[in-house]
């Protein structure tokens, strides 16, 4: 036999051989680890990769899948899975796992580099814009009526929101620019009196040019004193007008004090959905929001699965032709999950099952299904369901949080006022499902065994409101609150009710009776003290004038009068006037 | 240990100047510039390969060729994408696709993929060309190129190893 024809046959045994030996698991990983980069998005590491063919099967260690909206994190990594494939839909290129085990699943651990591989937008920006209107209802809920019922309360003690106060300021200027007006009015009577006494003191001349000046003199006193009398008159007249004015007071007073009573009661009535949405908003919706987050994970994480994958080099596309076998390219049929997570800081393990991972939902006709139970001092089960199937997709998360030990939780969480719960245990439940852009689901709390107690942390009148609902929160023993959303994700409609808002309103009404009547009446007496201070400054304002004024007046013209008397009391001589003619 | 390493140059060289006709010569430098030219990731490439391997035909121009194309092939991407887009979804042939697609093993080919197909057909219509203008420069420059490889020290390095390699076991 010739080396020519034996050798080259030769080769192409050990090359198959060594092709199989060496080479094939290696290819398998780097095809692994680049469909899993195109999936991520993200660095994907694959420790070694082991195959058989008979039966057909996969067995991979230590991968590590890169979290790229948090550079520096994983995804998630395990230490080994285990598959086995089908065999007949490998022979036209479709993967089907039958079935297969995933151990030493972990989220979010820490790794070497950023493990990024490009700059694509990531799943952040769904989130985020999917989120901003549940925070910002969120937000409205918390604050609705706490804040607004101590808002009004503050505002009843503060004296510039009394009428009787504003209108007595008002008053107080308008008089004192009348009474200053008279004054100067006063005072120009006194400086005109000078100047005519003046004149008639210091006439000369002969007697003609004195009678002259002492005729004037006369005439001008004359005007002087019919000056005062209008002044004199004009003083009566404001006396009615001081009367109305302190009558406007005294009705502003009255206001005021109708008004803080009206305010008062209303604090008496507090609606229980308005207490439920104040005290639970916040936590329920924060719930509802990471059930959100976890739907948008998993929207995200799919949508890329499904996507086709290309070759680096984009070397051309795949036309696909109908097949006679129905086989998705990449189906899981089952997979057994396990591993580890820090969930409300608690390290629990868990396991689970995949189901229905397919790249091809539509040919494979059922959802993806993912089912997880962990437990630790906590106890945590998780159903998400991703259906493909139709050309509207749709996402359903279902979350049970059971805490079996006593645990605390606060609600309000504002800087006001809050209620601190304990609780023997606690169950939160959430459903959310998102079908396109339409949202549904519902979060409950549900706790046991509760005691409830006020957590101040304000200033001021938080402290009555502390006294009052003291009582009403000692008679508490269970929670129950629902959230239930509906609407679009951009305008998401919120409803919540507890039987916690209602038995505080309700205590809130009987415990605030006697309470408020008390506050009513207190606030009724620091009024009308303010009030009547008010009235009584006015008067006395107004009188003072009366009285400065009156007595210059007076002293103005019986000066007038004098000057009256002096001139007429020495006629000039009209002897002297002839004999000097 | 050293000599895991001679080997795949020694087997190269001598696939170079050993007594190969210019045709033998021709051919294999064709058929490693179809290997060449289709993407390595599918059963077609592994196929042309296992031809390449098992046809007498000089395997050492056939592995040279097969390292160019690959890097051609990029080059040449863009016409083979449109010749097999095209072949693909020609409606005629549709039947024979989808045979082939419901055949079990055949869609490791990837013959559906655009550049696969095309990277092919290129190939097969470059083959008989390459032969054509392959088989007279061999036969021109080929005892010219023969005679230098053996004036080289290196080759005779190589060759010595091999009788050593020869008279060592015996």
């Amino acid at each position: 036999m010739r080396w020519s024809y034996l050798a080259p046959r030769l080769v192409l045994v050990v090359v198959v051989w060594t092709f199989f030996a060496f080479a094939f698991d290696p290819l398998v990983r780097w095809s692994l680890v680049r469909a899993g980069q195109a999936v991520a998005r993200a660095r994907v590491d694959i420790g070694d990769v082991e195959t058989r063919f008979f039966p057909p099967s996969l067995e991979a260690g230590q991968v590590r899948v890169a979290n790229r909206d948090r550079p520096g994190t994983n995804l998630f990594e395990f230490d080994t899975i285990r598959v086995r494939l089908a065999g007949t839909p490998l022979l036209y290129r479709a993967f089907v796992v039958e079935e297969g085990t995933l151990t030493g699943l972990r989220w979010g651990t820490a790794r070497d580099d950023l493990g990024l591989l490009d700059d694509t937008p990531g799943v952040g920006d769904w989130v985020g814009r999917s989120l901003a209107p549940l925070r910002a209802r969120a937000g409205q809920l918390a604050r609705y009526w706490l804040d607004d019922a101590l808002d009004r309360a503050r505002q009843q003690f503060d004296p510039r929101q009394l009428e009787t106060v504003r209108l007595s300021d008002e008053l107080e200027r308008e008089w004192k620019d009348r009474f200053d007006s008279l004054q100067d009015r006063i005072k120009s009577l006194e400086r005109r009196a000078d100047v005519i006494r003046e004149q008639v003191r210091r006439s000369d001349g002969n007697v003609l040019e004195r009678l002259d000046a002492w005729q004037q003199a006369a005439a001008e006193v004359n005007q002087l004193l019919r000056d005062a009398a209008r002044i004199r008159e004009e003083l009566a007249q404001l006396s009615g007008t001081a009367q109305r004015d302190y009558q406007r007071l005294d009705d502003a007073r009255r206001r005021d004090l109708d008004s803080a009573r009206r305010k008062v009661e209303s604090l008496t009535s507090p609606d229980g959905q308005a207490v439920s949405e104040a005290l639970f908003g916040r936590e329920l919706i924060a719930r509802l929001e990471q059930a959100v987050e976890w739907v948008a994970w998993t929207r995200d994480r799919l949508a890329a699965a499904t996507a086709d994958v290309r070759p680096d080099r984009g070397r051309g596309i795949d036309v696909t032709f109908p097949r006679t076998a129905q086989f998705p390219g990449v189906l899981v049929r089952e997979l057994t999950i396990a591993g580890e997570t820090e969930f409300a800081g608690d390290r629990l393990s868990f396991s689970g099952v995949v189901k229905g991972l397919t790249s091809d939902p539509p040919l494979y006709g059922q959802p993806a299904v993912l089912r997880l139970t962990a437990s630790g001092r906590t106890r945590l089960e998780i159903e998400a369901i991703a259906d493909h199937t139709r050309p509207q997709p749709a996402y359903e998360i279902t979350s049970v949080y059971t805490i079996p030990e006593p645990a605390e939780l606060e609600l309000g969480g504002d800087e006001n006022l809050s209620i601190r719960l304990a609780a023997a245990s606690t169950r939160w439940r959430a459903r959310v499902r998102v079908a396109g852009d339409e949202l549904s689901g519902t979060v409950e709390l549900s706790q046991h065994g509760v005691s409830a107690t006020l957590a101040e942390a304000g200033d001021g009148n938080e402290h009555d409101l502390a006294r009052v609902l003291s009582p009403v929160l000692d008679a508490i023993d269970t929670v129950d609150a629902k959230v239930d959303l509906s609407g679009r994700v951009d305008q998401p409609v919120l409803s919540l009710r507890s039987n916690l808002g209602p038995q505080l309103a309700a205590g809130l009404n009987d415990a605030l009776a006697g309470e408020l009547n008390r506050r009513r009446d207190e606030l009724a007496a620091r009024i009308d003290a303010e009030s009547r201070a008010r009235l009584s400054g006015f008067a006395t304002l107004v009188n003072g004038g009366f009285r400065d004024s009156s007595s210059r007046l007076d002293l103005s013209e019986t000066a007038a009068r004098r000057l009256v008397e002096q001139v007429s009391a020495k006629p000039p001589d009209v002897r002297n006037l002839l004999r000097r003619e | 240990m050293w000599f895991i390493f001679i080997r795949p140059v020694r087997f190269l060289t001598g696939a170079l100047i050993q007594q190969d006709s210019p045709r033998q010569l021709a051919h294999g430098f064709a058929l490693g510039a179809l290997v060449g030219l289709v993407p390595k990731e599918n059963l077609t490439a592994i196929a042309l390969m296992t031809v390449l391997c098992a046809a007498r035909v000089n395997l050492g121009t056939g592995m040279l060729a097969a390292f160019a194309f690959s890097w051609i092939g990029v080059l040449v991407d863009p016409l083979s994408h449109r010749i097999g887009l095209s072949l693909l979804e020609w409606r005629t042939l549709a039947p024979v696709w989808t045979w082939l697609y419901n055949l079990p093993v055949v869609p490791w080919t990837q013959f559906n993929n655009s550049v696969v197909l095309g990277s092919l057909v290129v190939g097969l219509t470059a083959y008989y060309p390459l032969v054509r203008l392959g088989e007279p420069l061999f036969a021109r420059y080929k005892p010219r190129l023969e005679e230098r490889l053996r004036r080289y020290r290196i080759v005779q390095v190589l060759f010595g190893a091999e009788w050593t390699s020869r008279l060592g076991p015996a």
